[in-house]
């Protein structure tokens, strides 16, 4: 590979608060956050009650909360980053986009006036990559990714392949979704949703948390003379799994082979991992699968892995690059998060994730990343 | 600027509009139930871009899809938000649901197609097909893939064309839109030396009127997008063709594919399609037929 790929800020808005420092504090002591991070006053009712209750980080007037939301994520990372060079494109992973926009005005809508005839959204997904582009003054390629859960992860590794291949110089990530009615009901209606606290990898894991946010990421090819202690972003691998829509091969598979894929790729051997950044749903099989899928490339004995989702709950389209920003904010305050939700190890996974935080070592970190439509998307990041 | 010193060969292409419907039931039978026609136009085009390429091509090959949209599957999105705010209780179809994710196409045309490789799906307004392009390019000369199976896919229904207008930000184009499917199949120098057909260049990037076609090769024709305006914006001096006329965020996808199996007669040679956004977010991407 040529110029090592430094990411040199990051910044992110989720349930355990407004930055990044505010949720690695939050994740130092096991804490769980699972409330949205707004006022989610949209989200309809269903027998007198809405789906999500608590004290939510980021309040304010309805309609500007998911702009604020991403631009708050962008000033810290941008903040962290220090001043540009060159040609900075922009890589955004999402769902939805501002389609929340449309979720309110329906709600409103049917609220008011159910006769009316419904609409369906302003603009489409990739309006939240213009406004970051306005935002930065990008001049460089402008990109949309929405791959299910796995968007911002890919928008990580496409960062990573436009830096190498020269059409920018500064590659800002956003990883963005919001709650809205759809992935809600969408998501009860698949029966994948616990109605307690999400248990990721634990024997008893009923389902997931819905959770919402946004993660930003900028990396940069290193320049010489650049402040070190940041982190190197190497390879990525991405895969389909075409057994199923909506998951993995419970076999670890699929998991395995993006795993490795992503290893070959970064240049070094699963040896040389400290870390897993596990996707860790706390569904039935997915967890299965992504457990199976660990011990089949580290062994038994693999190397310290957690999900973050028992924290801040599924983000969706955002989880790749949210989790990616508090794992690399956790191991820069020097600790390796704990796997919140774990209790009782699963006979049928066979490895357990870790229980409580240990200190960070230095080397190797994996992310994974799995979503409906078969995607799988790993990368990984050394200590510089 | 990513031009490609190590050109990228464009080993075979297909395309699928209104014959969708015969063209999948001749090619899957009735072997893909409950899904529309969004996943059939993937499913239609890319299956029969796979299967007119060179059969020693594909043999052991990382085959990836990288799959471009302006909309998305709207056919399946529209009538879920609609059905979960407009019941009395809000639920939705399981399948439905899970059928209405972004990469829901592609992982159809992984299943039908046999293919392991890369899922990557850019879904926005416009450029979609261009930025699938490139992630396509980009993924192959990292080594991410052996094979990039590229397409452009939108669906349109008539009775909402005032709202996929607006979300294209072309309101006042009413009576153009359209539907259909374009793919690809790219592959690199090193395992395919000799293409008929290159891609020369690939680019995205803000850029004015004068910067965009500076890039355009001479004597190349240029395709101009929907949004281009014909006349002196895109100069004098080399041939250019009508401006597209479809609205559609993918047409270059269709166009590229037309001009490829002689469709559109533009001459021979080398052409560039060009499209610049209203934000000045702009595209150009140039092929050369070898021998043409």
């Amino acid at each position: 590979m040529s110029a090592p790929l430094v990411i040199t800020g990051w910044g992110a808005v989720s349930a355990l608060g407004l930055t990044t420092a505010e949720a690695v504090a939050a994740l130092r002591v096991g804490q769980r956050g699972l409330v949205p991070a707004t006022r989610s006053a949209h989200l309809m009712p269903v027998n007198g009650e809405r789906p999500f209750g608590g004290e939510a980080p980021l309040d304010g007037d309805l309609a500007e909360r998911p702009r604020r939301m991403v631009s708050l994520a962008v000033e810290e990372a941008l903040a962290a980053s220090g001043p540009a060079s060159g040609v900075t494109g922009v890589f955004v992973g999402t769902t939805g986009g501002f389609f929340v926009d449309a979720d309110i005005g329906l709600y409103h809508e049917r609220k008011h006036n159910p006769a009316a005839a419904p609409w369906f959204g302003r603009r489409g997904v990739g309006e939240v990559a213009a406004v970051v582009a306005r935002q930065i003054g990008a001049t460089g390629p402008v990109v949309t990714f929405s791959m299910a859960c796995t968007s911002s992860a890919a928008a990580i590794a496409a960062a990573a392949t436009h830096l190498r291949g020269g059409t920018c110089d500064r590659a800002v990530v956003v990883g963005f979704d919001l709650l809205a009615n759809m992935t809600v009901y969408g998501f009860r209606s698949l029966l994948l949703c616990d109605p307690n606290p999400c248990r990721p990898f634990d024997v008893a894991r009923a389902g997931l948390q819905l959770g919402e946010g946004c993660g930003v990421l900028v990396v940069e090819r290193e320049r010489p003379g650049q402040t070190s202690g940041a982190f190197h972003l190497l390879g990525s691998a991405n895969r389909i799994d075409v057994s199923n829509l909506t998951g993995s091969a419970t076999d670890g598979s699929t998991v395995e082979a993006v795993i490795r894929g992503a290893l070959a790729h970064s240049r070094v051997s699963p040896e040389q991992v400290v870390s897993v950044k596990a996707h860790g749903t706390g569904t039935v099989d997915n967890d299965l699968a992504e457990g199976r899928g660990i011990a089949r490339t580290f062994g038994k004995s693999p190397p310290p892995f957690a999900s973050l989702k028992g924290a801040i709950g599924h983000t969706l389209g955002a989880a790749g690059a949210i989790e990616a920003v508090l794992w690399l904010g956790c191991l820069r305050a020097g600790f390796v998060p704990a796997s919140i939700g774990f209790g009782v190890a699963d006979p049928d996974i066979g490895i357990t994730p870790l229980t409580a935080a240990i200190p960070a070592p230095r080397g190797v970190h994996v992310f994974n990343s799995f979503g409906f439509g078969g995607s799988c998307v790993a990368f990984a990041v050394r200590d510089a | 600027m990513l031009e490609l010193h190590t050109p990228i060969g464009i080993l075979a292409w297909a395309r699928a509009g209104d014959d969708v419907e015969a063209r999948h039931l001749a090619m899957f039978g009735k072997g893909f139930r409950r899904i529309g026609a969004y996943v059939k136009l993937a499913q239609v085009g890319a299956c029969s871009c796979l299967a007119a390429a060179p059969p020693t091509a594909l043999q052991g090959a990382n085959v990836g899809v990288f799959m471009g949209t302006g909309l998305g599957n709207t056919e399946a999105a529209v009538p879920l938000g609609e059905g979960i705010l407009h019941a009395e209780r809000p639920w939705c179809s399981p399948m439905a649901f899970a059928g209405s994710v972004g990469n829901a196409a592609a992982f159809y045309v992984a299943r039908s197609c046999d293919l392991a490789g890369a899922n990557v799906t850019v879904s926005q307004e416009e450029l979609s097909f261009e930025a699938a392009l490139l992630e396509a390019v980009l993924a192959l000369r990292d080594g991410l893939v052996d094979l990039a199976l590229v397409g452009g896919i939108d669906v349109l229904d008539p009775s909402r064309e005032a709202e996929h207008l607006a979300r294209l930000d072309a309101v006042g184009l009413a009576g153009k839109s359209a539907a259909g499917s374009g793919w690809v199949l790219l592959g690199g120098a090193l395992r395919h030396p000799d293409p008929a057909v290159r891609l020369d260049e690939v680019w995205i990037g803000q850029a004015g009127m004068p910067d965009l076609l500076a890039g355009v090769p001479a004597g190349a024709t240029i395709l101009p997008g929907w949004r281009m305006a014909a006349g002196p914006a895109l100069g004098a001096e080399r041939p250019v063709a009508p401006v597209e006329t479809r609205l559609m965020s993918t047409a270059a996808a269709l166009r590229i594919v037309e001009v490829l199996d002689g469709t559109e007669q533009i001459g021979t040679g080398t052409f560039s399609h060009v499209h610049r956004t209203a934000s000045g977010l702009a595209a150009r991407l140039t092929i050369t037929r070898i021998g043409a």
